[in-house]
């Protein structure tokens, strides 16, 4: 999971600068956590994600060259399989509707928390919860 | 007159008995499916009557408690998830702790919590899982006032943790969570630690050396820890006056400098309301110059300067505080490269 939150860095330091200078502001005087979206159902999540785009301060980055694979299968016997920067992951996670987020414990016992600003059927939208990525949002598609 | 005090100390005791509020959890309609275990009884353990305190509009604090108590609650939310079977095994649960707080924990943030600690049980009283769990929510604090109305949340969100925490111990034992991988989670307990004391400090600092008459103004705030190493924030603002025979030595009539400085310091805490106070910090500023025939002359000055410290803060949420270290610094300045003193530090914590 540690490679999981190093690719996704790695992935977000290709953003321009100015998104970084505007990332950079909104973890030095805004805010942390988005409140969180209600109520999911776990079907829903279970599906391909291919990772789409990063939205900082609203304005859309599109992932770099060796993230364009990325995606995260959730399925129902709550194990996963994640590509970040092409490398793969297995592991499993919880979903925790009540606090709308998912946690995600790799072969290793290393976890990756992500919060869901929103998940609808073809959409998924996380935070990850590492302080230089708190202010940036990652958009999946799903693969129906 | 006795009896006067008496009734007013009785009627003072009811006072505080009846300032309290109650949070109700919201009745979300969700299942954990195929388990084959409910939770057939709820104890509280918890020592305290109230799961938290806050501070109303007046300031004045009032302890929180569930709406229908912490063990009915507990046990509705559980009965929710894992409906009643009569083919299900049933395990008791018994509620160890369950704090909730909020406290400013950096220069604008304020971090809402929620802790829980529970231990199921078999039926034969068996333990078969603990698990304590700290459930975090950062605010902003332009969002500070939400934080009182999503408590209920984290708790719900605390207590689905640790039902997903027990189904995935061995203990639970259950055959349609087998992992593929073979991982599962370990069972964590730690005891309760209460958020840190979040201080605002405000203090003048003179910092007189060899060379130089100093002063800073500085403004620091920090999250207290007992154990870990205290990281504060810092924003300072200084100004030194050299000593006249040595400027006149190096050809000038007088000379300011102007500095601001960021970095970092570290507090470690050795004893309460004692603090070792050891800081690097690259100042950046300006040394204004007039040489004999009073012509300015202006230097860009940057340096590294470091200190080492005792900070001595007694009162915790408002009163005086004081300081005493040595410094040292190196930096771009045409009479005195550098720096060695001492400083002597007064402010006010708030």
């Amino acid at each position: 999971m540690n490679t999981i939150s190093k690719n996704l860095k790695l992935g977000i330091a290709t953003i321009p600068i100015t998104g970084l200078l505007n990332s950079l502001s909104l973890l030095l005087f805004t805010m942390g956590l988005t409140t969180h979206a209600q109520q999911f159902e776990t079907n829903r999540l279970l599906n391909n994600w291919y990772l789409d785009t990063y939205v900082i301060s609203g304005k859309k980055y599109p992932p770099n060259k060796k993230e364009k694979e990325d995606f995260m299968l959730f399925n129902a016997d709550m194990s996963f399989i994640s590509k970040s920067a092409g490398k793969q992951e297995n592991g499993i996670y919880i979903f925790n509707k009540n606090g709308a987020y998912i946690i995600m414990t790799d072969e290793n016992g290393d976890t990756l928390k992500a919060y869901i600003i929103s998940l609808t059927k073809k959409h998924l939208v996380l935070t990850f919860d590492i302080d230089e990525m708190s202010a940036i949002e990652v958009h999946y598609n799903s693969s129906i | 007159m006795k009896k006067i005090s008496t009734f007013l100390v009785v009627l003072f005791c009811c006072a505080r008995c009846f300032s309290q509020t109650t949070i109700a959890l919201k009745t979300i309609p969700f299942e954990i499916k195929h388990q084959n275990f409910y939770i057939e009884k709820v104890l509280d353990d918890s020592h305290d009557k109230y799961i938290g305190v806050m501070e109303d509009n007046s300031g004045k604090k009032v302890g929180i408690l569930l709406k229908h108590g912490t063990a009915e609650t507990i046990r509705s939310f559980m009965e929710t998830a894992l409906p009643k079977k009569s083919n299900g095994i049933p395990i008791y649960l018994r509620i160890n702790n369950l704090k909730i707080e909020s406290a400013q924990t950096s220069i604008d943030k304020h971090t809402a919590r929620v802790y829980i600690a529970l231990t199921f049980y078999s039926a034969k009283g068996e333990e078969l899982y603990k698990i304590s769990h700290y459930e975090d929510q950062v605010f902003p604090d332009s969002d500070v006032q939400n934080i009182h109305e999503t408590h209920e949340q984290r708790i719900r969100a605390a207590l689905e943790y640790s039902l997903w925490g027990f189904i995935n111990s061995k203990n639970a034992d259950l055959p349609n969570h087998t992992i593929k991988n073979g991982n599962r989670s370990k069972a964590s307990f730690e005891p309760y630690l209460p958020l840190g004391k979040w201080f605002n400090i405000v203090s003048f600092k003179r910092m007189p050396d060899t060379y130089n008459e100093g002063w800073e103004v500085a403004y620091t705030g920090f999250l207290d820890s007992e154990k870990e190493f205290i990281i504060p924030f810092e924003i300072a603002y200084g100004q030194s006056r050299a000593k006249s025979n040595l400027v006149q030595k190096r050809g000038y009539s007088s000379v300011n400098s102007y500095s601001l400085g960021f970095g970092l310091n570290g507090y470690a805490k050795i004893a309460t309301g004692i603090y070792l106070d050891l800081g690097l910090n690259v100042p950046m500023g300006l040394e204004v110059l007039r040489d004999l025939e009073n012509k300015k002359i202006s230097n860009f000055l940057i340096g590294l300067g470091a200190h080492q410290g005792v900070k001595i803060i007694p009162w915790k949420d408002f009163g005086i505080i004081i300081g005493a270290g040595l410094f040292q610094r190196f930096q771009t300045s045409k009479i005195i490269n550098r720096n060695f003193g001492f400083e002597l530090e007064l402010g006010i914590n708030f």
